[in-house]
């Protein structure tokens, strides 16, 4: 039997209804199983990364930071991801978060469906060199 | 972008420290992933340089994206 990493989660309370969850990259179906299966090999759950922003300030922050370097930015309600039946798990250093399923097909098909937008990222610097 | 990747990698995944992470097995050349190694990390729409900061007995090798000066 594998033996997986604990994952750190910070406690927090649920979520307000105003955060936004926030994904650096195009929403690929075939990537976003990739890492929902890398996730798991480690931490013995499956989980898409996010990030949460509750302000237009921490927004901007994630992306000229963490971000910079995906021109696209894939933005999601919260609300629209717990109506799917996902879990959001408030794993390692905020504002980091998994989305997160016991199937990870299900996990897959529900999060692509929520309802988000795809925005060019204002603050995109391509990364330089070969 | 003109050359390969060397670590497929999410760099939105992050491990406990805030780190970016993937596996071993993630790497098109397993033998370039060593301690202090600079490597291209992600995907093809989503990348950058990044340097190895740990790898972990269980194949998760964890890196930090190079900042500009």
């Amino acid at each position: 039997m594998p033996s997986f990493k604990t994952r750190t989660r910070r406690g927090e309370s649920l979520p307000r209804n105003n955060l936004l969850v926030l994904r650096g990259d195009l929403i690929i179906p075939e990537r976003l199983l990739v890492t929902a299966e890398r996730n798991f090999a480690i931490y013995g759950f499956y989980g898409i990364s996010v990030f949460g922003s509750y302000t237009p300030t921490e927004f901007q922050h994630l992306a000229e930071t963490k971000l910079v370097h995906s021109e696209w930015l894939a933005v999601f309600g919260v609300q629209s991801i717990l109506r799917a039946d996902l879990e959001l798990l408030d794993t390692g250093l905020a504002p980091h978060y998994d989305v997160s399923h016991t199937d990870p097909n299900f996990l897959i098909e529900k999060f692509v469906q929520c309802p988000h937008y795809l925005v060019r990222n204002p603050y995109f610097e391509p990364a330089e060199g070969d | 972008m003109n050359s390969t990747i060397d670590l497929r990698a999410d760099l939105n995944q992050e491990d406990d420290n805030g780190h970016n992470w993937c596996l071993i097995t993630d790497a098109v050349d397993q033998s370039v992933v060593s301690l202090g190694a600079v490597l291209k990390a992600g995907t093809e729409t989503f990348w950058t340089w990044v340097r190895v900061d740990a790898i972990d007995p269980d194949g998760q090798v964890h890196f930090s994206p190079i900042q500009k000066d």
